[in-house]
């Protein structure tokens, strides 16, 4: 990070100045002995080995005088000093801070959960220089991920990758107890600012999709199982056009003319399968099979009834 | 330490770091440091020499400090920021969508927001200067604020005079919200090859609308709000919430979504929308 100092540029810099950037320099990025730093600085150039250590500490009173919070070196911190906060501020503007939203929403429209972890953080990253209290929790809370357990959402995707089998604690909405599930984790997907993870319950042998805030602990995670054979959905429709939507992951054009498109989609469960199609709305047609275009018609019916009678507003 | 105990402090340090913490605040001339430093001195203890000698020192320890125009500024500080190579891709791809979907207003916001980022990163964040601006976002936006007519002109060599409403994203993609011939339209960015703002006055649009639906059932407890939504009534098995401004073509396919446990209220006009989009839905079938 630093270079030592050669002695021919002595009159060109302050060698007392250069101490104090590099204590900082050395505290921001970790706690730090006596000895390490007196060793960094003899390695530097900057401070000779007959000098006593009072010199460090006359630097480190210089600092701390210049608004650095440095902690005693003591038994508690393993005889380092810690910063523990310094005065390089990051003042963020209020319209600097409503473009970040509008930047953050266009990213966020199409993001992976692997660019919304990086970009969450980033801001933790930026926000430790935002010494206002009340700018630095609007900066925090530009990221969807907030109030998510980053780390629990770490553990599923490494347990995607390795397909691997979670035991989970979770709990249901409106449910009054956790269960325990045996989930074989398959996919990550952020949808309307929450996170799912799509997945196999070894136990009911069905495809499921759990909202990762309601998954309260991991309690084991198992080697993947070669045994088992999901179920899917497979659906064949007809679509006028997809509007506003894209393909999901999955969805095939199968055939494509004047009058829209012919799709083949395979679905985790038929509940994302119905939701999908229902938002379609007159634009789609369900083909095949038949049993779920039955079902179609039916939601459709119901819906349909729900406005036969006035409005109560 | 007693009262008469004298905490020894160097000089000298105190004097680099101030001139580095005034060089963080902003890009400026050697004048204006040397006014920034002495006026919160007692007397005048900083001159041309030892500024440039304490300017330096900071080089000397890693700290980027150009001088552009007679103006120093901070760049970067190695021991700042530690953005990792992923990090500084994703900030230029922040500044990309910033050149190509943002106006020119929100674009010097931008540039003032990463050139204070960078001062306090270990790397000189690249700016990206806006080679092809797409003006017709900056139109767009004075358009609505100003209550104006637009023309556009489609890449089909077709033209619409129409009212813009707001601009919208999906899935990545830009749209730009317009009623046109009494009906809101959603044309992608990529369709567009020109605008212009017409001196005419626009009436009210339906980006303002209020939309109060009623959800059921196991939804109530799973729903949460989006930014634009608030709760008009709540209990355990049902639910009212007021939508404000969401797209509608975007709010009825998520409403679709919910099938019968939800049902628009208000405003009438959305709810026979809803009931023709449901019969000409059934209609499909030959139901």
């Amino acid at each position: 990070m630093f270079k030592p100092v050669d002695k021919k540029d002595l009159s060109q810099i302050s060698l007392t100045g250069m101490r104090a950037i590099v204590l900082i320099g050395l505290l921001m990025v970790s706690p730090r002995s006596l000895e390490e730093i007196r060793q960094i600085f003899i390695n530097l150039n900057i401070m000779e080995e007959e000098n006593s250590d009072d010199i460090l500490r006359i630097d480190l009173n210089t600092i701390k005088s210049m608004g650095f919070e440095v902690s005693r070196a003591s038994a508690k911190t393993d005889y380092k000093y810690v910063l523990l906060k310094h005065p390089f501020v990051l003042e963020i503007a209020k319209d600097e801070l409503l473009v970040l939203k509008k930047v953050y929403k266009i990213i966020k429209s199409n993001a992976d959960i692997q660019t919304l972890i990086l970009f969450d953080e980033l801001v933790r990253k930026i926000a430790t220089f935002i010494s206002d209290s009340d700018t630095r929790e609007e900066f925090l809370g530009i990221s969807i991920l907030k109030n998510f357990d980053i780390n629990l959402i770490r553990t599923i995707l490494s347990a995607i990758k390795r397909e691997e089998i979670l035991d989970l604690v979770y709990r249901k909405a409106g449910a009054k107890v956790d269960a325990v599930k045996e989930i074989a984790a398959q996919n990550l997907v952020f949808n309307n600012d929450k996170i799912y993870l799509y997945g196999y319950n070894l136990q009911s042998e069905d495809s499921v999709v759990f909202n990762i805030q309601r998954i309260k602990s991991i309690l084991k995670i198992k080697p993947k199982k070669e045994d088992f054979d999901q179920k899917v959905i497979k659906i064949k429709f007809h679509l006028r056009g997809f509007g506003l939507d894209t393909p999901e992951a999955g969805e095939t054009v199968v055939e494509s003319g004047k009058n829209g498109f012919i799709v083949e989609g395979v679905y985790h469960n038929e509940f994302l399968a119905t939701q999908r199609m229902l938002s379609f709305g007159a634009r789609c047609t369900v083909l095949e099979p038949l049993d779920f275009r039955n079902k179609i018609i039916a939601k459709l019916r119901d819906m349909r009834t729900i406005y036969d009678s006035e409005s109560s507003c | 330490m007693t009262a008469n105990q004298v905490v020894k402090k160097n000089l000298s340090s105190m004097q680099v770091l101030k001139t580095l913490q005034v060089l963080l605040e902003g890009n400026f001339t050697m004048n204006e440091i040397l006014e920034k430093l002495n006026s919160r001195e007692e007397r005048p203890v900083f001159n041309n020499s030892v500024v440039s000698k304490y300017i330096n020192t900071c080089r000397y320890c890693g700290i980027s400090i150009p001088k552009i125009h007679n103006r120093y500024y901070v760049a970067s500080i190695p021991f700042g920021l530690n953005l990792s190579l992923a990090e500084e891709d994703l900030l230029s791809e922040m500044q990309n969508v910033i050149r190509n979907k943002m106006s020119t207003k929100y674009n010097k916001v931008a540039e003032r927001l990463f050139e204070k980022i960078s001062r306090f990163s270990n790397k000189q964040i690249v700016r990206i200067e806006r080679k092809e601006i797409k003006y017709f976002y900056e139109a767009f936006e004075n358009a609505i604020e100003n209550h104006r007519k637009i023309r556009l002109l489609l890449k089909v060599k077709y033209e619409m005079e129409c009212t813009p409403v707001s601009i919208t994203e999906n899935k990545g993609k830009t749209y730009f919200n317009v009623i046109f011939n009494g009906k809101e339209r959603f044309i992608s960015e990529e369709r567009i090859s020109a605008l212009e703002v017409l001196n005419i006055k626009s009436g009210d649009t339906s980006g303002d609308q209020t939309v109060l639906f009623k959800l059921r059932g196991d939804l109530v407890q799973r729903y949460s709000l989006r930014e634009h939504e608030s709760y008009v009534s709540k209990s355990e098995d049902e639910c009212v919430i007021s939508n404000h401004g969401e797209n509608k073509e975007l709010l009825f396919s998520r409403l679709l979504r919910y099938d019968s446990s939800c049902e628009i209220l208000n405003p009438i006009q959305y709810r026979e929308e809803m009931k023709l989009l449901l019969d000409s839905a059934l209609n499909n079938y030959g139901v």
